[in-house]
């Protein structure tokens, strides 16, 4: 397997790019940065053309995500604004303004399903807010479990993510915490070991079954999502780690790091498979497109990478 | 004639007696010269005494000189030479006595003779000569070479004679000036061609010692060719083929050589001992030993016997009897205290024995008579690592024997391995330079030999300075190298205990790599191979550490405290985890224990870490006079221990950036930044190997401190992208809180954003950023601008829209109450600020929309205008195009009606005689074509003319504008400085706390 980069794209933002995520069956990739706007990209021909600029999003954009159908982007900005735009004519469907500050984060929209919904990390509440978009309201929170141990002293959720199947919903915070939900109940499943620093973004493999998550002890962990057990740590970034996505095949997961490398680490041998170096600075955001075969990284160079990645 | 040579003939009484002196006893032949014989009668009898070893040498001269002085003979000369022979022998005696009275004695005796013999004849320069050997054994080297010199002067007989050249060049000779005995030498070959072959074999000596072989090889050759038995023409070669060359062929000629000269002199010493050390070298100790035994049996001189016995004492080093080596080395020392050698076998008995340190004070002392001696040189450097000594003497010959040697790998280890200690870049320098010989020596032989392998102990070291320098990668690739070489070698090649240490190194670069978990699972393994190798635990505890997880860091560093030699680093350990979670009384727990072992490794490190924790735990409050107090205690303890460790370790900046640190608490900032800059410079210097990111953020905090915000920004900027990867909330506050003092709010907003985005549950950030969002939007509001601004509508709503978002910080951060650590009364203030501020802004906002408004209005109106003025422009020009027109068709019409008058006066011209002529010699037509041509260039310069005022008023619209944009600008500007500081003084003090606050925390790391 190999990553190869296609274009380095300079100066995709005006500032450090923090955020990025693939519309689903589509070339068309939503960065967000500290600049305070999100961008859509459209790929063609193998580079990345500037498809629209959305702008006033306050203190900068935490976490970006399309759902399932192409029909809506959604970002979240650092003044724990949850904005979710039309992706066809750029309209703001709404603007969740009622989330008190720093109560925000990282954000995933759920897969299909009966109601359009948005899962918010939900920052210093401590749990995850599930919003549904059409209702314009808050379906539902889940709480994250209750830690003894004294060393876990910030309690604070950065990442979330839902599973392929919808089942499962995941969350990371700053204290290494790694708690694992049931959708339909809410009810907290597992809290998964390992991490004591901030796990700052998390995904699930595509067949549901595992999560790998982006901690900055340096390393990323594979855990069996049903048995709660940690399964792998991966080790080799110099720095944090930031930033994980599965590919679709489930044979491999990319990672980016504060060494301003992106890793691509191989499931069957669980060995670093590649390291790539175009970035000069902390990698945010590294996300595998839908169909498998673009990798999109974003950097606090400014820039954005696109890769094709072959198996 | 054939003389058999043992026979003597005497002159006696004018007859000459053929004497065998072998067949005579010694009072046979005084009965013999008693009857009458002259003094070179007895001088040859007893000569001839001496030669053949036999006693009565000096009871036989004395005799014949006895009767010379009562018989009043004229031999003047012969009475001299017996004088000066006997004086000479008694010379010769002192040189071997070891008893000082009698010596004196003996050289008293011979000076006396030689007295004697210079009242005979004063201008004689055989009694010069002899007392110049006098002067030699007496070691007064000066006056021995007056006399020689003098002697040179003088006339032997009333001849010339090379002895006192040969004398004096020997002489030079041994004082090592080659060039000189060279000189003389040559001057008695050159005066006296037919001289003794000796001659020639001292221009080989000299050629040979000022390193000149090649004339040094011709000499002993045309030694041999005069003498073909010249024993020490053959060493001298032999030597030459030995020691000096290196080609086998060398050595094969050079053994045949010493075999020649072995076969012709067997019992010649120095032959022997050649052999001795051949033997030595390669390898046949017993050899050596047996040959080396056989030159002391037959006894000699005293250099000869040391040298003899150096040989013996090497061959049992090698065969490992050490006392016995030891007993021959002092033996050697002894005899010949010039010998460097014995007295190197001495320094190395030492290091056997456990004495490291005598060892270094005798190389030390031996370097300082022959520096740059590599083999002594090897030795210290292996011998400093043992001690505590300071190996700074030496370091420099060391540096300059290996940069003459630029091929010696093993030479560069040794640097390396001296400079590791005290000068890792250095050292890091020269294992590169010595695995780069290596590399090439094999690259060269790679055709002949198959194995390309590195010593596993240059890669290991080379690989361990690389990881100190910060280059994990190239460290990987070299431990990686170290281990295959390794493991080429097989057990016999390396010790396990080196396995180990490489197996140790591997894992540590890999833990460097960020392979944390291979680092793990090596470290447990080796753990449970060898439970004793302690740094493994503490390893472990810093791998934990780095995850974060403090609990399980302590539990693997406890351990390690269990195991005596690793307690001391398993204590500072500890406490290094205690200080970073600012448990104060722990970590004081943990250092008091650690200082208190008295010979422990640690002590520099546990004196900064209290001095540290003195510094970090002085009290703030700058309110109460109480804790001022405190803090100074705190404070003065602290610096006393800083200066301690300066003591000690006058390099370590650790204890210099917290003397800084101190002073710049006590409020001298300017001697703060003078230490901080030179902890920098000490820093940058070391290429990495000391890594002092608090120097930086300590000089940037100095220079923020003194309002010198350029500098300040600058250098919290290289701190963080050069020691953090930019991810560092603390310094991005720093930082934050230069900019907002040089009153880039943008900037300092953005970079408030990204410290905020990595560290979410720092509420003082968020206050901060709130801060610095309500004092952007205050400072937009009072901005005074002309109305009319149609931007400054924009500012304002995003001034409002920043009030509207710092308020709800404030708010959510007054709702935590006491969790935020944060004034309430502060936040409260805040947001009462802000909701007075806000409303009066929306005001601003609506007149500013009206205004906005009105500029749109006049802008349209203003555009309408430039519309119609470019109309207008546009009539104009057409109005002026078309007189234009007019213009050239009048001028057309003047040049044609100018045109046609010339045709006419050329009819007219042409009618005329005289200007017939003209018409013939040139072309007169040329003539009123000119006359068109001027005509239409200056027609064309009005049209230009024209058409510049023209493009005049195209730039004539916009101009005005523009003008009056820049003086409201720079108004503006000067608004913004003149402000009053307002909130933000209240500001300053809240953060200049959190920075403080935050400074000793940088200090922990």
């Amino acid at each position: 397997m190999r990553l190869s980069l296609l274009q380095r794209l300079e100066d995709a933002h005006d500032d450090s790019v923090w955020a990025a995520a693939w519309a689903p069956n589509s070339n068309t990739l939503v960065t967000g940065s500290v600049d305070e706007s999100v961008k859509l990209w459209q790929e063609s021909g193998d580079t990345l053309e500037q498809q629209h600029h959305l702008v006033g999003l306050s203190l900068g954009v935490l976490g970006v995500s399309v759902d399932s159908s192409g029909q809506y982007g959604a970002a979240s900005s650092l003044d724990s604004y949850v904005t979710v735009w039309n992706m066809e004519d750029y309209s703001t469907v709404h603007q969740f303004t009622d989330i008190p500050p720093s109560e925000a984060w990282g954000l995933a929209f759920a897969p299909a399903g009966e109601k359009l919904l948005l899962a918010v990390a939900g920052g210093s509440s401590n749990g995850v807010r599930l919003l549904d978009v059409n209702a314009k309201e808050q379906a539902a929170t889940l709480a994250m479990p209750d830690v003894t141990d004294k060393q876990r002293k910030e309690r604070f959720v950065l990442s979330v993510a839902y599973s392929p199947d919808g089942r499962r919903i995941a969350a990371g915070g700053m204290d290494g915490t790694v708690a694992l939900f049931d959708t339909a109940t809410g009810k907290l499943l597992h809290t998964l070991d390992g991490h004591f620093k901030p796990v700052r973004d998390l995904c699930f493999t595509p067949d549901s079954s595992m999560v790998i998550t982006a901690c900055d002890d340096n390393h990323a962990h594979l855990y069996a999502a049903e048995q709660g057990e940690l399964v792998e740590a991966f080790s080799g970034h110099e720095s944090w780690v930031l930033s994980v996505s599965a590919h679709p095949s489930g044979t491999a997961f990319a990672t980016g790091s504060s060494d301003s490398k992106v890793k691509l680490w191989d499931m069957q041998t669980r060995t670093c498979a590649q390291t790539c170096s175009e970035h000069t600075d902390q990698v945010w955001g590294v996300r595998f497109r839908a169909d498998g075969a673009r990798l999109a990284s974003t950097s606090d160079d400014r820039s954005v990478c696109l890769f094709d990645f072959a198996g | 004639m054939e003389v058999d040579e043992a026979t003597l003939f005497l002159p006696i009484n004018g007859a000459v007696v053929a004497v065998q002196p072998a067949g005579q006893t010694v009072d046979g032949l005084l009965r013999i010269l008693r009857t009458g014989a002259p003094i070179t009668a007895w001088l040859h009898a007893s000569q001839h005494l001496l030669a053949t070893g036999r006693e009565g040498f000096e009871a036989l001269l004395s005799e014949g000189i006895e009767r010379e002085q009562q018989g009043q003979r004229s031999d003047v000369f012969g009475h001299i030479q017996a004088l000066c022979s006997l004086a000479e022998f008694h010379v010769q005696q002192a040189a071997a006595e070891r008893d000082r009275r009698q010596r004196i004695l003996l050289l008293s005796s011979a000076t006396e003779l030689c007295h004697k013999a210079q009242r005979l004849n004063i201008k004689e320069q055989l009694p010069e000569l002899v007392l110049g050997a006098v002067a030699l054994v007496k070691n007064d080297v000066t006056a021995a070479k007056k006399g020689f010199e003098k002697a040179i002067s003088m006339r032997c007989n009333g001849r010339p004679s090379i002895a006192p050249h040969l004398a004096l060049a020997s002489l030079h000779f041994n004082q090592r000036n080659y060039t000189e005995a060279l000189r003389l030498y040559k001057l008695v070959l050159r005066t006296c061609p037919s001289c003794p072959a000796e001659v020639r074999l001292g221009i080989a000596a000299c050629c040979l010692k000022a390193g000149n072989m090649e004339k040094a090889e011709l000499a002993y050759k045309r030694t041999l060719q005069l003498l073909p038995n010249c024993t020490a023409a053959l060493l001298g070669l032999a030597v030459l083929k030995l020691h000096v060359s290196n080609k086998e062929q060398d050595m094969r000629e050079g053994s045949l050589l010493l075999a020649q000269a072995f076969e012709q002199d067997p019992d010649n010493p120095f032959v022997l001992l050649l052999l001795a050390h051949l033997c030595l070298r390669q390898g046949f100790m017993e050899k050596a030993r047996q040959l080396a035994q056989t030159v002391l049996q037959h006894g000699g001189h005293n250099s000869v016997q040391a040298e003899a016995l150096t040989i013996l004492a090497r061959a049992h080093h090698a065969l490992g009897h050490m006392q016995e080596a030891f007993r021959c080395y002092q033996q050697a020392a002894q005899l010949d205290p010039k010998l460097p050698l014995p007295k190197l076998g001495l320094a190395q008995m030492s290091v056997f024995v456990g004495e490291p340190i005598n060892a270094v004070s005798m190389l030390e002392s031996l370097l300082m008579d022959a520096p740059q001696w590599i083999d002594a040189l090897q030795v210290l450097g292996r011998v400093y690592p043992k001690t505590t000594l300071k190996s700074t003497k030496v370091v420099p010959q060391f540096k300059e024997a290996a940069a003459q040697r630029p091929k010696d790998a093993e030479l560069w280890e040794l640097l390396g391995d001296l400079l590791s200690s005290q000068e890792p870049a250095g050292a890091l320098k020269a294992y590169v330079k010595a695995i780069e010989i290596r590399r090439d020596a094999l690259q060269a032989s790679l055709a002949a030999e198959g194995s390309s392998q590195l010593p596993p102990r240059l890669l290991n070291n080379a690989a361990v300075l690389h990881l100190r320098a910060g280059n994990s990668d190239v460290s990987y690739a070299l431990m990686a190298e170290a281990m295959q070489a390794a493991g080429g070698l097989g057990l016999e090649g390396v010790s396990s205990l080196a396995q180990i240490t490489l197996g140790y190194n591997m894992a540590r670069v890999k833990e460097s790599c960020g392979n944390l978990k291979a680092a793990e699972a090596e470290y447990k393994d080796l753990l449970k191979q060898f439970p004793q190798y302690g740094d493994c635990y503490l390893r472990l505890a810093c791998i934990s550490k780095a995850r974060g997880n403090t609990k399980v860091a302590l539990q693997w560093a406890e351990q390690a405290v269990n195991k005596p030699a690793f307690q001391s680093d398993a204590l500072a350990l500890i406490a290094g985890l205690h200080l970073e979670r600012r448990d104060y009384h722990n970590a004081k727990q943990v250092l008091d224990k650690l200082l208190g072992q008295a010979d422990s490794k640690q002590v520099a490190f546990a004196k900064l870490a209290m001095a540290n924790l003195h510094a970090y735990s002085a009290p703030s409050g700058k309110r109460k006079d109480d804790s001022i107090r405190k803090a100074e205690t705190h404070y003065t303890h602290a610096l006393e221990l800083y200066r301690r460790v300066l003591e000690k370790d006058e390099g370590c900046i650790f204890a210099a950036n917290g003397i800084g640190c101190v002073l710049a608490e006590l409020g001298n900032l300017s001697a703060a930044k003078e230490v901080f800059l030179q902890v920098q410079e000490a820093s940058a210097a070391s290429n990495g190997f000391w890594r002092m990111p608090d120097a930086w953020i300590n000089l940037a905090n100095v220079y923020l401190a003194q309002q010198q915000y350029t500098p300040a920004i600058q250098m919290y900027k290289n701190a963080l992208r050069k020691f953090y990867d930019n991810r560092n909330a603390v310094i991005m506050l720093y930082l934050a809180r230069a900019q907002y003092d040089a009153d880039q709010m943008p900037e300092a907003t953005r970079t408030l954003t990204k410290a905020l985005h990595l560290a979410p549950t720092d509420h003082n950030l968020r206050f901060d950023v709130a801060v610095t969002l309500q004092e952007s939007a205050v400072r937009t509001l009072q901005k005074k601008t002309q109305s009319g601004d149609p931007n400054r509508h924009k500012e304002l709503v995003r001034a409002v829209r920043d009030l509207a978002r710092a308020h709800r910080f404030f708010q959510q951060l007054h709702g935590l109450g006491r969790e935020s650590g944060l004034d309430s009364r502060k936040l409260q203030q805040h947001i009462n600020f802000i909701a007075v501020t806000h409303s009066s802004a929306t005001l601003h906002v609506e007149k500013a929309k009206e205004d906005a408004q009105l500029a749109e209005q006049r802008q349209a109106a203003a555009m309408a205008q430039a519309v119609a003025q470019e109309k207008s422009r546009q009539l104009t020009e057409g109005k002026k195009l078309a007189e234009q027109d007019a213009e050239r068709r009048r001028q057309e019409e003047q040049a044609r009606s100018d045109a046609e008058r010339l045709k006419q006066l050329q009819e007219q011209w042409r009618t005329n005689a005289t200007m017939q002529k003209a018409v013939a010699t040139g072309d007169a037509s040329v003539v009123p074509k000119g006359g068109i041509t001027d005509g239409e260039a200056a027609l064309n310069a009005r049209v230009d003319a024209l058409f510049e005022t023209s493009e005049d008023d195209d730039d004539y619209v916009p101009d005005g504008d523009d003008d009056g944009q820049e003086g409201r600008d720079a108004a503006e500007d000067d608004a913004v400085l003149d402000e009053p500081a307002g909130q933000s003084a209240h500001l300053s003090k809240s953060k200049h706390q959190a920075v403080l606050d935050e400074d000793e925390d940088a200090d922990a790391s």
